[in-house]
């Protein structure tokens, strides 16, 4: 299965998932997105490609909607659980609009219906393939972000958190119970290991960490 | 005899034929006797006595009557002593006695043969009339049979072709029913057309063309396009309106052909069917149509019945088996509803439904169908957990011109 986690800034070819039970669907999409010099990938089932081994590139899948077993949504559900942020391209014979309403809300990039112009698919999966390399990049700065943060002495994040909030030196000093002197040092620590050029860097280095779930 | 015709009284000149043709005989008799005489000596009687037998034979007792009385009266003049008068010698008396007694037995028994033969002929004739008058007799009632036989077999058509319009209606509405799923069965292997088509074109602007990927992209559009056309064909078999045709029946063939229609109906109602064939099956005489309409009619009501089922139980089996020497069966199973008790008596009955929109048609005709293929269908069902549907079907119909509709 894909993820889209890794610390590597330096992009890998990316790679185009596509789940879909008709092998007349499958083979012709695979066809047209290798024609493009695409890479790709097909699989019949949504178990068959929960079950593939993850693959660390940027990525994005073509799914029907209609799958045997279970739902081309109840995959998006399901990725959306396991924490796999795949931008998905849905296909539908129906062009069922409730259920498109859906995919869309739960932050599908297109909802397609069969027959599908080439030109429709083939942008919407470079628009997919966009967005997985931007979150990609937002992810590795994150995990940089994350493992700076950890860098920290427990003292440290204790003093990065009184800064953000507004504290000055003085009164951190004081309710900490430590010199100014030892705190103004242990900020120019902070400063240097979270990388921030400023206070109002800092802070919104703490927002993002904070936004995706860390405990700054 | 007379010939005349019967009833006809005959004119009197045909009634005096007779007499001539006596009176000439005996001339006869007498010119010939007196010829050769002296040859006959006392037998001169003798060619009197043939002309007797002849006058009575043709002119019947009448002219024979009175061919003995020339006779006799010629002879006594002619020929007894004293000859050349009527009076008779006391000597040849007995002589003539004898030749009167001879001609009159030899007149009567001629005429009586010959009368007994007229009445045998006439007998006989009338047998004949009425041997003709009963043939005629036994073929008007033959005739009126053959028509009546003729209005039965009419009678019968006209219900065949009413059932065969009411399988054909009722089948026209399931394949209505399923309008949704086999507009997917086509809009399927179209996609693969239409994409493949797209991407062979990318392939052949390719620089260089990449000939053998473009080739490939053909071949998946033929094979789409065929596939598509398969659907299509499965569907005009079951809605054309043809006449049953009884042929030899691979019965796994006609039943994947059902599977195959509602795969995706099964499947957009997230059952699973499951086909289990028999290793060996021998084949059915049978109409293909319709008996595929009765199992996709037994599949459907097991789709629907299983709305309620929960996922993971949603399971169709269609199972076949050879439960006889000479019978096969076709087992539907589903985990749905169930039919209650009260119900399980009524449901192949006319109009009876359970469903909110359904008609209540389709069990009623698909009995009849499998009832007119000599065979036997039959429910069973422990409510809540399912129903089982059995088709039972004789491996050579023993009544295989009375399909049904």
């Amino acid at each position: 299965m894909a993820a889209a986690s890794g610390s590597d800034s330096q992009a890998p070819p990316p790679i185009v998932f596509v789940v879909d039970d008709d092998v007349s669907v499958r083979e012709a999409i695979e066809s047209l997105v290798r024609s493009v010099r695409l890479e790709v990938r097909t699989y019949g089932s949504a178990r068959e490609f929960l079950e593939a081994e993850p693959l660390d590139r940027p990525a994005c899948l073509v799914l029907d909607v209609r799958l045997p077993g279970s739902s081309g949504l109840e995959l998006q559900r399901e990725l959306r659980t396991q924490g796999v942020r795949l931008p998905i391209i849905f296909l539908t014979g129906y062009g069922d609009v409730p259920m498109s309403v859906r995919a869309m809300k739960e932050g599908a990039i297109e909802f397609l219906t069969k027959p599908f112009r080439d030109q429709d698919l083939l942008d919407a999966i470079h628009q997919a393939l966009e967005r997985s390399r931007l979150e990609r990049r937002q992810q590795a700065e994150l995990s940089e972000l994350r493992r700076c943060f950890e860098s920290l002495t427990p003292r440290e994040r204790q003093v990065m958190l009184e800064v953000i909030a507004g504290h000055s030196n003085k009164t951190i000093a004081a309710e900490l119970g430590t010199s100014e002197a030892t705190i103004k040092l242990h900020r120019g620590q902070v400063m240097q290991k979270m990388r921030a050029g400023s206070l109002a860097e800092l802070v919104r280095i703490a927002e993002r960490l904070a936004s995706a779930g860390s405990r700054p | 005899m007379q010939k005349s015709p019967p009833g006809a009284q005959p004119s009197g000149w045909a009634r005096a034929l007779p007499y001539a043709r006596a009176a000439l005989l005996v001339g006869a008799a007498l010119a010939l006797v007196a010829l050769i005489k002296p040859f006959l000596r006392d037998l001169f009687a003798l060619p009197f006595l043939a002309a007797v037998m002849a006058a009575s034979w043709f002119g019947g007792l009448g002219p024979g009557l009175f061919a003995v009385l020339l006779s006799t009266v010629l002879v006594d003049y002619f020929f007894m002593q004293p000859t050349g008068d009527f009076a008779i010698h006391a000597d040849e008396l007995p002589y003539f006695s004898a030749f009167v007694i001879s001609t009159l037995l030899a007149g009567w028994l001629s005429s009586a043969r010959r009368s007994a033969e007229a009445s045998l002929r006439l007998a006989r004739d009338e047998l004949e009339a009425r041997v003709a008058e009963r043939t005629a007799e036994l073929q008007r009632t033959n005739e009126a049979l053959r028509a009546e036989m003729a209005d039965r077999r009419r009678a019968q058509d006209v219900l065949r072709a009413a059932q065969a319009q009411l399988a054909h209606v009722t089948r026209v509405m399931t394949m209505g029913e399923l309008v949704a799923s086999i507009a997917h069965e086509i809009n399927q292997p179209l996609t693969g057309v239409v994409t493949n088509a797209e991407a062979c074109l990318h392939w052949l602007d390719g620089d260089p063309p990449d000939l053998d990927e473009a080739r490939g992209a053909l071949r998946r559009i033929v094979r789409d396009g065929n596939r598509a056309g398969g659907v299509i064909a499965r569907l005009r078999g079951l809605l054309k309106q043809a006449d049953p045709q009884m042929a030899l029946l691979d019965l796994h063939a006609v039943i994947r052909d059902a599977v195959e229609l509602l795969q995706s109906e099964a499947q957009s109602q997230g059952v699973a069917l499951r086909f289990e064939p028999a290793a060996e099956l021998p084949p059915i005489t049978g109409d293909r149509v319709q008996l595929e309409q009765v199992i996709l009619n037994l599949m459907l009501n097991g789709i629907e019945a299983m709305r309620e089922t929960e996922p993971s139980r949603r399971v169709l089996t269609i199972a076949t088996q050879r439960c006889a020497p000479d019978r096969v069966r076709v087992v539907v199973e589903d985990a749905g509803v169930g039919i209650a008790p009260a119900d399980l008596g009524r449901v192949f009955d006319a109009f009876f439904t359970t469903k909110a929109d359904g008609l209540g048609m389709g069990l009623s005709i698909s009995r009849s169908i499998v009832e007119a293929h000599g065979g036997r269908l039959s429910a069973a069902s422990a409510p809540g957990r399912g129903a089982t549907f059995q088709l039972e079907l004789p491996v050579l119909a023993e009544q295989g011109s009375r399909a049904a509709g």
